[in-house]
């Protein structure tokens, strides 16, 4: 207890995550900024604008699936070649809300959730950059090599570095997800529309939260694994950066050239997105059974085990090897 | 006496993937017994501090027994708490204060706060101790390193060139530290290349060069088995004196019209034998071997008038028992 607590202290006490904490407040506050003078409270010109492009939208939506049904009793094959998706794909006149189509107002229940989405990445990659630099710093400084000549238990100080991390990244997105969250009611609530959220869209947006802050820590307890296999912040940093830019970027590149679909499943952001943001169907069967999907709890199944390889590697690394 | 560090044939060889295996330490004994000021002594990269980061744990050690505290070393997470080391020049994250360094330390060693402020007082850092490390000089550092292993009120103290970066007033404080932790019976292992200070301070010694222990035992006797009881000469007419020395028994050598005489009972038999001849000596001195002349004679380390002393490249090698020099008294006695 007395290692975490020394831990935590010296993680606080970091300049680096201090200027990492007032940049993440600063991309949130441009975001809040940005967010709240782009909106303005809906007046009843406004909402009768809204309603009037809902009516026609619902109208539409009605004519399009008389017309496809019409298509599908003359010529049913036509028709399934026509309307691949059948006639309801274009959506239900009934689902259409006049809130969506409020001119310049932020509309909370609509947007909360990209946003959110947003922030569990860039949470993702702050919790990244302080997990490797609070590791790598003593691990190239020999910083460490001090704290295990008064502790020689070499799982243990890397268990306590590796608690008050995730503890604190946890414990800080969880809170920092709740202001972010409250910040955008806010606006919405002074500045814009809230919606009519009822319970099961803010247990959406709780679970979406949850998801957030589960992110954030399991980038941060593999930026500490990198660091601490790799003996450096920067060689932790240039793994991330070289994964995301040779493999993402360029084998994507390789993979479309050469037609060989589908890759979706063999790169790890399709995997991050189905966690975040929802299942993700990346392949309709080419023999008509039906689409290819990574499902959320596959997506999340992947995180999990790959920070689980990492953190397991890197222990079994620093139990044995020679400390400079 | 009881054995604080015991230390019998440690190997330890680097591998790497990109250049030539090095064997630090090859068959290295050493023994430092309880309440002793010992001194480690050795060229650069002849494997001082391989040893000590061995010793510590800090290393895996390919061959050897070591004992440290009656415990043998794989155990040392049990008598760490006994042990305060310093290895190298620590490192220390700058931005912190010297205070929230050791603080930081007592907070995981479970020790009360105002121990910190005690040992900042003895290494002469108080007044300084709120500011952070980044402003500190290396001397200052140095104390700090010398704080943070004082902090537990250890046994057994290892410090690795606590002198490294001080000014004259910081090393004599910390001979001073020296003498006063041994006589409160803390056992001091002292490796340094500041020979004086070594061969003031401690009472025993252990050189090292390429990986082996080449000299070993208390100061005194390491110094004498150095000793090769010759003694420096000044007369007016030199080549007259050699000449009436050589007569009466003496090996005599001269250099720049200085005699240095050997094979005789002493200084007196050097004066009367002169005397006799009507040569009058100007200078007689005996030449007593210091700590740094056997140093460099015993690891080959003397720098040739020509040429600059190189870094030794570290090899294997085993030679026989009985070319070491075994100035161990305590050894020998055993025998």
């Amino acid at each position: 207890m007395n290692l975490v607590r020394a831990e935590v202290s010296r993680l606080l006490s970091r300049r680096f995550t201090h200027i990492m904490v007032l940049g993440l407040l600063a991309v949130f506050g441009v975001t809040a900024a940005t967010t709240l003078a782009n909106s303005t409270r809906p007046d009843a010109g406004v909402w009768a604008a809204a309603q009037k492009t809902a009516e026609e939208r619902r109208e539409s939506l009605v004519r399009f699936k008389l017309n496809c049904q019409e298509k599908f009793l003359v010529d049913k094959e036509a028709a399934e070649a026509a309307f691949p998706g059948g006639c309801d794909a274009a959506g239900n006149p009934a689902d259409v809300e006049s809130s969506r189509y409020l001119e310049d107002a932020f509309v909370f229940e609509q947007e909360i959730g990209g946003l959110t989405v947003f922030l569990a990445i860039y949470l993702s990659f702050f919790a990244f950059v302080i997990a490797a630099s609070f590791i790598g710093a003593e691990m190239s400084s020999g910083g460490i090599t001090n704290l295990l000549l008064w502790r020689p238990q070499r799982s243990a100080i890397l268990g306590a570095k590796l608690t008050a991390l995730t503890g604190c990244v946890a414990v800080f997105s969880a809170l920092f997800t709740a202001l972010y969250i409250g910040t955008f009611y806010l606006i919405a609530y002074t500045s814009g529309w809230t919606g009519q959220p009822g319970v099961a869209f803010w247990a959406d947006l709780a679970a979406l939260g949850g998801r957030a802050v589960a992110l954030s820590t399991a980038a941060a307890a593999s930026a500490f694994a990198l660091a601490t296999l790799a003996r450096h912040t920067a060689a932790a940093l240039g793994i991330a950066v070289g994964y995301f830019l040779i493999w993402e970027a360029g084998a994507r590149i390789v993979f479309e050239i050469g037609g060989m679909l589908p890759y979706d499943p063999y790169f790890l952001s399709s995997y991050l997105s189905a966690f975040v943001s929802g299942d993700l169907t990346y392949w309709h069967g080419l023999d008509g059974t039906g689409d290819l999907v990574i499902t959320r709890l596959s997506g999340g199944m992947v995180v999990a085990g790959l920070t689980a390889v990492l953190i397991t590697a890197a222990f079994a690394n620093f139990r044995r090897r020679d400390l400079a | 006496m009881t054995a604080v560090i015991e230390i019998s044939g440690l190997c330890k060889t680097f591998h790497s993937l990109w250049r030539e295996e090095k064997t630090a330490l090859d068959g290295f004994d050493m023994y430092v017994e309880k309440g002793q000021v010992h001194g480690f002594l050795g060229p650069n990269g002849s494997g001082k501090t391989t040893t000590l980061r061995t010793l510590l744990g800090l290393l895996r050690p390919d061959e050897g027994v070591m004992r440290i505290l009656d415990t043998p070393s794989a155990d040392f997470g049990s008598v760490a708490h006994r042990v305060g080391a310093i290895v190298e020049s620590p490192a220390f994250f700058t931005p912190f204060t010297g205070r929230k360094t050791l603080q930081l330390l007592a907070t995981a060693g479970g020790l009360p706060r105002g121990r910190v402020d005690e040992v900042l007082t003895t290494v002469g850092l108080r007044d300084r101790a709120d500011e952070p490390v980044k402003v500190y000089s290396l001397g200052m550092r140095q104390r700090l390193a010398v704080a943070s292993a004082l902090l537990k009120r250890p046994e057994l103290l290892i410090l690795d060139e606590p002198a490294n970066g001080l000014d004259p007033s910081g090393i004599h404080a910390m001979r001073t530290l020296m003498s006063e932790l041994a006589e409160q019976g803390v056992t001091v292992l002292l490796s340094s290349h500041l020979l004086s200070e070594i061969e003031q301070v401690c009472d025993s010694v252990t050189i090292i060069d390429r990986g082996r222990r080449v000299a070993h035992g208390p100061v005194s006797v390491v110094l004498a088995g150095h000793d090769t009881g010759e003694h420096l000469v000044r007369v007016a007419d030199p080549e007259q004196a050699a000449q009436v020395l050589r007569t009466a028994g003496a090996t005599v050598r001269s250099a720049d019209g200085v005699l240095f005489v050997g094979g005789v009972s002493g200084p007196a038999a050097i004066s009367e034998t002169l005397g006799r001849a009507g040569l009058w000596v100007t200078e007689l001195t005996p030449l007593t071997p210091d700590l740094e002349s056997v140093f460099l004679d015993l690891t080959g380390t003397r720098p040739a008038a020509d040429a600059p002393p190189q870094i030794a490249v570290p090899t294997r090698r085993r030679p026989p028992a009985d070319n070491l020099i075994n100035l161990d008294v305590r050894s020998e006695e055993r025998a």
